[in-house]
C-alpha cells in the first residue's frame, strides 16, 4: 500500500507544486483532480482543475507522469465526481462528455482507473435511478474499455441538504445495488471504497470488505463523525442532514483498525487515498496542510 | 399504571366482546379503535370501527362508557390514525371531518384523548409540511379545545414502503417537530408515546422521555427488531426503514422496556400503557391475536402498577 491525497482542496495550487509539497512530507502517492478547466468550484470540494484533460496531448500526459514520478510520487487515478445522472440533459452530457475526456486522459498517463460517481436524479427511488443507470451508463463502460481503462464508483450517497433530499446524487452506496452494478459492469466498474460514508449508513464496515473487497480497484480515507445531538434532533430519516460531520483520518467514529485488518484481510494492494473535507482545517493553506498531516500520522502505521 | 391494549386488531369482533375477553385474561383499561364504519380496510391495522362516532348521541356515549365500566374497563382513549396533511383536498376534508368526530365522541364518553396523527404530504420535506400543518391544525385543536378533549399525537413517521417514501404520512416524529407542536399546542396537543418508533430512528430513549415526558399523554407499547441484513443490503439510514423496521409484540424486538419504564415513571406519567399489535408472527386467527397479546401482557405486567 501507498499513502497519499485527492489533490482536490487545492484549487489555487498547481499540481507540480501540490506534488512538492506531498514529497516532501513523505507522501508517496496522488489522485489528482480532474475537473473541467472552466467550471471554477461549483461546490465545495469540487472544482478542481490540476490537468486541463479536455486539451490534453499524449505528449503532455506523459510529461506530466514523468515529472512526478522525479519527485518519488505514483498516481493512483484521476478524478472527477460529477453527476451523470442529473435530470437535466445538458448538465448531463456536458458531465458524461468532461467524464470521457477524463477517461482518455486516464489511458494516455497509462493510470488504472478513473474516479467518478454513478450520479442519481434525487427526486427518484434508488429502483427508478437504476433504471436510468441501464440507459446511460452502457455507453461510457464500452468507452473506457475501450481506452483500457476502469472506473471506480465511490461509496457516497451525496446527500448534504435538501438540495439533494431525499434520494441522493449517487446512488452506487447501498450493498443491493452494487450487486446489480457488478453483475452489469463488474470487470470495468468497480469500487472507490471510502469507508466514512459506512459510519453514518450505520453499516457493518466488516461485512462491507468482505462482500465487496474483490471489487476495491480503490480506496479513499476519509473520516466522519455522527453528531450525536443532530441526529437525535432530526432521526436516522433524515438522510443524515445536520448530523453526518466529515472528518480528517483519525477525528471520526471510523473503526481504522478493523478497517485495514479486512482491507488486508481481502488481498487489497492498492493506494490509500486521504480525501479531505473537514471544515475545522480549511481556509488557508496552512490549515489544509495540517489536516493531511494529522490525516498521515494517523493512517501511516497501517499504511505498508 | 392500568394495562390494556388498542382494539384494531379485532376488527369483526363487536367492542364488548373485545372487552369481555380484556377483563377475563385481567386487562384494566382498552384504547378503542374509531375509524369509519364505511372506510373498511385501507392498511393493515386501520378500518377497525369499535363505535360508530359519527352517530353517537350523549346518552350512546355514557352508555358504552359505562358497559364497560361494568366490566371493570376504562377507556384510556379513542384512536383514529388517518393522514389529515393527505395532499388530496377531498380526502383530507374527509378525515378531519370524522377525526372531529372522534375528539366529540371522546368528550360524550368521558374520555380524555382523541388519539391521531399530524399527517403529512409524503413527497414535501418536514420544513414544508410543518408549514401545511400551520395551516390545518389550529382549527383542530380549537375543536378539542371546545369539547374538553386532549388530542395525543403518535410519533411513528408512518413510512413502510415507497408508497409513503420519502417523507412518511405523518411528520410528528422528530424532537424538532415536536418542539414546534408543543410550542404552539401544547396543553390541547400532547403525545401518544409509543417506544418502537425510537428503534429504528436511532434516537436515544432515554433522552427523548427526559425531553418529552411531561407532555407524554398516552403509551403505546409496541416492539420493534431491525432486521440486520435487510438494513446492510438497503443501505443502511438511507433506505429510511424500508424492510427492515420489524414490528413485533412488546419483548420479542429491541425496545429496553426496564429503560422506558424507569423513565416513564420517574418523568411523572401517571396515564395507561395499550399493548399495540402489528407483529405479523401473532396474526390472521383470533387464537394467534390473543396469544399475542398474552405475551405482551406478561412482558409488561411487572411494570404497570
Amino acid at each position: 500500500m501507498k499513502l497519499g491525497f485527492l489533490t482536490a482542496p487545492f484549487p489555487e495550487t498547481p499540481l507540480m507544486e501540490v506534488a512538492d509539497w506531498a514529497a516532501s512530507v513523505d507522501f508517496e502517492v496522488l489522485e489528482i483532480a480532474c475537473w473541467p478547466r472552466s467550471t471554477g468550484a461549483t461546490r465545495k470540494y469540487a472544482g478542481t482543475s490540476h490537468i486541463d484533460v479536455a486539451s490534453l496531448t499524449d505528449a503532455e500526459a506523459g510529461e506530466i507522469k514523468a515529472q512526478i514520478a522525479e519527485k518519488g510520487l505514483d498516481i493512483s487515478g484521476l478524478g472527477f465526481y460529477p453527476n451523470p445522472l442529473h435530470p437535466d440533459p445538458e448538465v448531463r452530457a456536458a458531465a458524461i462528455e468532461h467524464l470521457k475526456a477524463v477517461i482518455v486522459a486516464t489511458g494516455m498517463m497509462g493510470l488504472p482507473v478513473t474516479n467518478t460517481f454513478c450520479g442519481g436524479d434525487a427526486s427518484k427511488n434508488v429502483d427508478q435511478n437504476w433504471e436510468e443507470a441501464l440507459k446511460v451508463w452502457p455507453d461510457i463502460v464500452r468507452f473506457a474499455q475501450d481506452h483500457g481503462v476502469k472506473i471506480t464508483y465511490e461509496n457516497c450517497p451525496m446527500i448534504f441538504s435538501y438540495d439533494e433530499w431525499p434520494g441522493g446524487h449517487n446512488i452506487a452506496y447501498s450493498p443491493y445495488i452494487w450487486r446489480r452494478i457488478l453483475d452489469a459492469w463488474g470487470g470495468t466498474v468497480g469500487l472507490n471504497f471510502d469507508p466514512s460514508h459506512l459510519v453514518w449508513l450505520m453499516i457493518d464496515q466488516g461485512r462491507f470488505i468482505r462482500e465487496f473487497g474483490d471489487h476495491i480497484l480503490h480506496f479513499q480515507a476519509k473520516d466522519v463523525m455522527i453528531d450525536r445531538d443532530g441526529l437525535y434532533e432530526r432521526g436516522s430519516l433524515s438522510g443524515g442532514i445536520g448530523w453526518q460531520i466529515p472528518r480528517i483520518p483519525g477525528l471520526g467514529d471510523a473503526p481504522w483498525d478493523e478497517i485495514f485488518s479486512a482491507l488486508y484481510r481481502c488481498g487489497y494492494d492498492g493506494p490509500i487515498i486521504i480525501e479531505h473535507e473537514d471544515k475545522v482545517f480549511e481556509g488557508t493553506d496552512e490549515k489544509v496542510k495540517r489536516g493531511f498531516l494529522v490525516a498521515r500520522d494517523i493512517l501511516r502505521p497501517y499504511v505498508k | 399504571m392500568k394495562l390494556g391494549f388498542l382494539t384494531a386488531p379485532f376488527a369483526d369482533t363487536p367492542l364488548l366482546e373485545v372487552a369481555d375477553w380484556a377483563a377475563s385474561v385481567g386487562f384494566e383499561t382498552l384504547e378503542i379503535a374509531c375509524w369509519p364504519p364505511a372506510s373498511g380496510v385501507e392498511r393493515r391495522y386501520a378500518g377497525t370501527s369499535h363505535v360508530d362516532v359519527a352517530n353517537l348521541s350523549d346518552a350512546q356515549g355514557q352508555e358504552i362508557a359505562a358497559e364497560l365500566a361494568a366490566k371493570g374497563l376504562s377507556v384510556s382513549g379513542l384512536g383514529y390514525y388517518p393522514n389529515p396533511l393527505n395532499p388530496d383536498p377531498a380526502h383530507r376534508e374527509q378525515v378531519i371531518g370524522h377525526l372531529k368526530h372522534v375528539i366529540s365522541a371522546a368528550r360524550k364518553m368521558g374520555v380524555p384523548f382523541a388519539n391521531t396523527f399530524i399527517g403529512a404530504d409524503a413527497s414535501k420535506n418536514p420544513e414544508q409540511n410543518w408549514e401545511e400543518a400551520l395551516k390545518v391544525w389550529p382549527d383542530i385543536v380549537r375543536h378539542a379545545q371546545d369539547e374538553g378533549v386532549r388530542i395525543a399525537i403518535e410519533h411513528c413517521p408512518m413510512l413502510f414502503t415507497y408508497d409513503e417514501w420519502p417523507a412518511g404520512h405523518n411528520l410528528a416524529y422528530s424532537p424538532r417537530q415536536w418542539r414546534r407542536i408543543l410550542e404552539e399546542w401544547g396543553g390541547t396537543v400532547g403525545m401518544n408515546f409509543d417506544p418502537s418508533h425510537l428503534v429504528w430512528q436511532m434516537l436515544d430513549a432515554d433522552r427523548f422521555i427526559t425531553e418529552f415526558g411531561p407532555h407524554i399523554y398516552h403509551f403505546q407499547a409496541q416492539d420493534l427488531h431491525i432486521d440486520q441484513d435487510a438494513f446492510y443490503e438497503a443501505g443502511g439510514a438511507m433506505s429510511n426503514g424500508m424492510g427492515w423496521q420489524i414490528r413485533r409484540l412488546p419483548g420479542l424486538g429491541s425496545v429496553d422496556w426496564a429503560l422506558i419504564f424507569s423513565r416513564l415513571y420517574r418523568a411523572g406519567y401517571e396515564g395507561d400503557c395499550i399493548i399495540e399489535h402489528e407483529d405479523r408472527g401473532f396474526e390472521g386467527t383470533d387464537e394467534l391475536l390473543k396469544r399475542g397479546f398474552l405475551i405482551a401482557r406478561n412482558t409488561l405486567r411487572p411494570y404497570c402498577e
